[in-house]
């Protein structure tokens, strides 16, 4: 009776690996010590008691859920500052090194830079606002619980409902809104370099970097089979 | 006492139950929980374990791996040194609290905080 209350328990925790496997073994022995501690002699009758003062193994795993869920977000959330703080370095970065090459810009084409480098920048403030509204809906969309029921208890208990593949999908949502967001900015810089360059050499390769940025952020967009 | 009563103190009795018993593991954390309250607390007993996790997560408690007698693998919980300043601070909050539903409820003024 214990090992089947703690398969389901440890089912219900499937969200996290780790935290189900220690648990599971901290429950095991609460439960089998419960047990012991059981005056009336009679096993199986203890184990029911037992399992029924611990609880059912749904409620108790939606309670580990919040916790995690909390623990997921604020590392989400530091990772997502790291990248963009990556990015933003490698943006720097380059565009020092582009200085450093002594770059130049030529004079016939300083109008045309001006222009473009306007068009650009309202172009992608626009995107970065579109992308910033769609990602999160799109991650939100993907918690999405099973039963309208299990909303009614908590934001935890529809979270443990979530199937994987419906965090699979918010997780590719996070991505796409990042990825599409490094290739905002990377396309604005090499558009703007683009539009500096006074050299045929560098000019050449700046289309040839941007199409493949927008083609890897096209690539994570696409999840391969529809959730 | 009811469930949704104790809820929201949960923390603050898990951090108490542990300043009183030195380390402990989940089951012994919820017998001095009975034992202090005199049977009043009767939540569920698998509650206590989000709670730990919670407070550790938080740093307020460390654990560690050990063998009981039995053989079985046990988690023994401890108060850090964080915990036991949260500890504090939550008590002077609940002293305040009870002080002033205490003069609600029995017609007395609550006495003056001297802060």
């Amino acid at each position: 009776m214990i090992p089947d209350y703690l398969d389901r328990l440890a089912r219900e925790l499937d969200f996290d690996r780790s935290l189900s496997r220690r648990v599971r073994q901290e429950v095991e022995d609460h439960l089998w010590e419960a047990v012991a501690a059981d005056s009336t002699g009679d096993m199986l009758q203890a184990q029911q008691r037992a399992i029924a003062r611990f609880g059912d193994a749904r409620v108790i795993a939606a309670q580990f859920a919040v916790v995690c869920l909390a623990n997921y977000t604020r590392r989400a959330g530091v990772a997502a500052v790291l990248v963009i703080a990556a990015v933003f370095m490698a943006m720097k970065a380059r565009i020092a090194w582009y200085a450093a090459m002594q770059w130049a810009i030529s004079d016939d084409m300083k109008a045309v830079s001006g222009l473009v480098v306007q068009i650009d920048r309202y172009a992608s403030g626009c995107r970065l606002s579109s992308d910033s509204a769609v990602g999160p809906t799109s991650a939100a969309a993907g918690f999405r619980p099973r039963s309208i029921r299990h909303i009614a208890g908590s934001f935890a208990a529809s979270f443990c409902c979530v199937p994987q593949r419906r965090r699979r999908l918010s997780f590719r949502s996070s991505a796409m809104g990042c990825s599409r967001h490094c290739s905002c900015w990377e396309r604005n810089c090499l558009r703007n370099l683009w539009s500096r360059s006074s050299r045929w050499r560098s000019r050449s390769h700046v289309p040839g970097f941007s199409f493949f940025t927008y083609a890897a952020s096209r690539c994570g967009r696409h999840p391969r089979r529809p959730c | 006492m009811e469930g949704e009563m104790l809820k929201g103190h949960l923390d603050m009795i898990v951090l108490a139950a542990l300043s009183a018993a030195g380390s402990a593991h989940g089951y012994a954390i919820i017998e001095e929980i009975k034992r202090r309250s005199g049977g009043a607390f009767d939540l569920p007993e698998g509650t206590i374990y989000p709670a730990l996790h919670r407070l550790e997560q938080a740093g307020l408690l460390a654990s560690r791996w050990m063998t009981a007698d039995s053989g079985r693998r046990r988690r023994v919980y401890t108060l850090t040194r964080t915990g036991n300043r949260a500890l504090v601070e939550r008590r002077a909050v609940w002293k305040q609290f009870s002080d002033a539903i205490g003069g609600l409820l029995g017609g007395t003024r609550p006495r003056e905080n001297p802060a």
